[in-house]
């Protein structure tokens, strides 16, 4: 790992930094009220931000565990909601500063607002990445189901793959999968409904019958991207069963 | 015949649907107002909703506004009939429409919030919004053209301070996304060389930059995504004078 300070330890150093500058300064009897409202904000963007902290070295961990077991079968595994929940808290952390400026200046409402825009913003930009994208997966013996939002799911044969990518950068990996035609995976479409059907081929990145393409985020199906490849991989060469490196 | 709820709608019918729901944002907060006014609450105390409220209609018919000019700039651009020589850059009016929508939405959602008397929320509300939408054209420094031009020998853009041009003979093929009123354009190299050798200025930190947005835009190997309205060209004309310069039939040029 490069010497780079990662987003999470920046926004709690920043949010403590702070808080020490308003300690200070409510110690001195500057503006009691305002300094107080500024306090509320910093010490909740310290909590997220040490949400923040945790959460990726709680994921490390859960990564690591992964690495030496193998992927469960025939279960439907989901992101778990202390993970889905970091985003949403990594923005409040690093806007919570914002917050505790707008009251320092003596409105802590505005302070209210600019937190209330930016958790409008991140749960509306997650909702829509959620509801076209595969979120949820389970292995099968004859491939791999995906979920979209709402339950809608279909199965992707194992033969359909053509290739398993890790893209991304260090911290914020995808899974790529291509696929050498889509027509299997849509003829499997549940609740097969033209709505749900038009979902499901804008999250395969293709028309029927075309050469699709389908992306998993970090963390998509709580499993870390680089052993989800690899357990595709394993699937696709038949040795599913084998622990996973 | 009764018509399938879950059958998805005509173009023309989602882009009713689309309205409707549109004006649902601007109206709720109208009818949040006018409600409270019959309430009793008074109207001084409503004056910063109302504000709020104004500045979002603003926003909302101005992009109604220079969509229609969106359009028919689109039409024009459709008939032209070469698109050689001509430098395309985004004008100011629609670089304004993508800033006007997060105020318009900014300016509703604080109505709403002023509405049950809190003005303070509401404005932090709406500035954050405004701020975003003020930061949008920032976003696209360095990731969009600047400007574009259709040459004999390729396609020369511009991106932050560097030029280069896409020679025809290494476009493999080109994929357009999305609607036909707002079509973005995958553009699929056969290498990335040739772009690298004819960027301007000739210094590694220009021709990094351009390798990394090359790298970047596309997953199935080298290749330019252009946004739709990228430099102020219609999607389908711009693509339709990609495919002319790969065919080598481009009208006006001798």
């Amino acid at each position: 790992m490069s010497g780079k300070v990662r987003w999470e330890t920046t926004c709690l150093l920043a949010n403590l930094g702070l808080l020490g500058v308003v300690a200070s300064a409510f110690h001195f009897g500057l503006g009691a009220h305002r300094i107080r409202t500024a306090a509320i904000f910093l010490i909740l963007g310290t909590g997220w931000s040490l949400y923040g902290e945790l959460l990726f070295h709680a994921c490390k961990l859960r990564a690591g565990r992964q690495r030496e077991r193998p992927v469960p079968h025939d279960v439907r595994l989901r992101v778990p909601l202390w993970i889905e929940a970091g985003g949403l808290i990594t923005m409040l952390s690093t806007s919570a500063p914002v917050a505790a400026l707008a009251a320092g200046l003596g409105s802590g409402q505005v302070g209210f607002g600019v937190l209330l825009a930016v958790a409008a913003l991140t749960t509306t930009t997650g909702y829509l990445v959620a509801r076209y994208s595969f979120r949820s997966l389970a292995f099968e013996t004859g491939g791999l189901r995906l979920y979209l939002a709402g339950g809608s799911n279909l199965l992707v044969p194992w033969k359909s793959i053509a290739s398993v990518d890790l893209e991304g950068q260090a911290e914020w990996k995808l899974v790529q999968l291509t696929l050498f035609e889509t027509r299997s995976a849509l003829a499997s479409f549940e609740p097969n409904t033209p709505r749900a059907r038009q979902r499901a081929t804008l999250a395969l990145h293709g028309d029927d019958g075309s050469p699709g393409r389908i992306l998993l985020t970090q963390w998509a199906a709580g499993i870390d991207a680089p052993v989800l490849a690899s357990a595709i991989k394993a699937e696709m060469a038949g040795s599913g069963t084998e622990r996973l490196n | 015949m009764v018509p399938d709820p879950s059958e998805p709608a005509s173009s023309r019918q989602r882009s009713r649907q689309v309205f409707r729901r549109y004006l649902l944002v601007l109206v709720a907060p109208v009818a949040g107002i006018l409600l409270a006014l019959g309430v009793g609450i008074s109207p001084q105390r409503l004056r910063p909703a109302v504000a709020f409220e104004g500045i979002a209609l603003v926003g909302a018919l101005y992009f109604l506004v220079a969509l229609k000019m969106q359009r028919r700039t689109g039409r024009r651009q459709r008939r032209l009939e070469s698109l050689m020589g001509i430098q395309f850059k985004t004008p100011i009016w629609m670089m304004l429409m993508e800033i006007s929508i997060p105020i318009e939405i900014g300016g509703a959602l604080a109505a709403v919030v002023a509405t049950f008397g809190f003005a303070g929320v509401g404005n932090g509300l709406f500035l954050t919004f405004a701020l975003i939408g003020l930061c949008m054209p920032l976003f696209k420094v360095g990731v969009q053209p600047r400007w574009i031009v259709l040459e004999q020998d390729g396609l020369r853009m511009a991106v932050s301070r560097a030029t280069f041009l896409v020679p025809w003979t290494t476009v493999e093929r080109i994929e357009p996304v999305g609607p036909d009123h707002f079509v973005a354009l995958n553009v699929i190299l056969k290498d990335s060389d040739l772009v690298l050798e004819s960027v301007q200025p000739n210094n590694p930190k220009a021709r990094d930059r351009i390798r990394t947005l090359i790298q970047a835009s596309s997953r199935s190997g080298v290749g330019l995504l252009l946004m739709p309205w990228t430099a102020g060209l219609d999607g389908r004309t711009l693509e339709r004078g990609i495919r002319e310069g790969i065919s080598g039939k481009v009208p006006g040029m001798n």
